[in-house]
């Protein structure tokens, strides 16, 4: 009788067990490729914030420098004499926009006022609109 | 893998790589911008200036 039924339960457990084994793989399976596609799109979203970081880093900027120049030759016009403060501060600029630095030079700081320093005072009047 | 999904996830991929064709574009247009300006601001030292000795 118990020969008979170890007979018959064995088939039944082997079965239960590959189930539960067919099972696990499968959860294992599923579950690596989850964590596969989890990294890929993470990566692919490193990477374009990786370009978008590099764009605006990479870029080098010579408007202040364009600004600081503008301001250097109206405040000595028609000419900037040798010896001044201008001209010193005019061929540090070129040496830097020649070597490739978008750097103010330091002799230059007189002439190098950010936007912080704007004040309403120093804004032009507002024009009115006048309605026919 | 269906036909549909492959051709989801061809298009997905050209998609990906057209995005990153217009950054790379987009760098590249504004670092030509840069260099135009550097060329004008030199142009303009050197018109105020003189041209240099070196």
């Amino acid at each position: 009788m118990l020969t008979w039924a170890l007979g018959k339960a064995a088939p039944c457990c082997c079965g239960v067990a590959s189930l539960i084994m067919l099972t696990r793989q499968s959860d294992i399976a599923a579950i690596v490729g989850l964590f596969l596609r989890v990294g890929a799109a993470v990566g692919v979203f490193l990477l374009l914030g990786a370009l978008i970081l590099a764009e605006a880093g990479c870029v080098k900027q010579w408007a202040p420098l364009d600004a600081v120049t503008d301001r250097v030759l109206a405040s000595c016009s028609p000419r900037c004499a040798v010896g001044t403060a201008q001209h010193r501060c005019l061929t540090e600029l070129r040496a830097n926009v020649s070597a490739n630095v978008d750097q103010v030079p330091t002799i230059c700081s007189p002439w190098n006022t950010s936007i912080s320093g704007f004040t309403p005072s120093n804004e032009a009047p507002k024009q009115e609109i006048v309605k026919p | 893998m269906t036909e549909s999904v492959k051709s989801a996830a061809v298009a997905g991929f050209e998609l990906l790589t057209a995005g990153l064709e217009m950054i790379t574009a987009n760098l590249r247009l504004r670092q030509a911008k840069a260099e135009a300006d550097r060329a004008a601001l030199l142009q303009k030292l050197n018109t105020a200036l003189g041209p240099s000795k070196d």
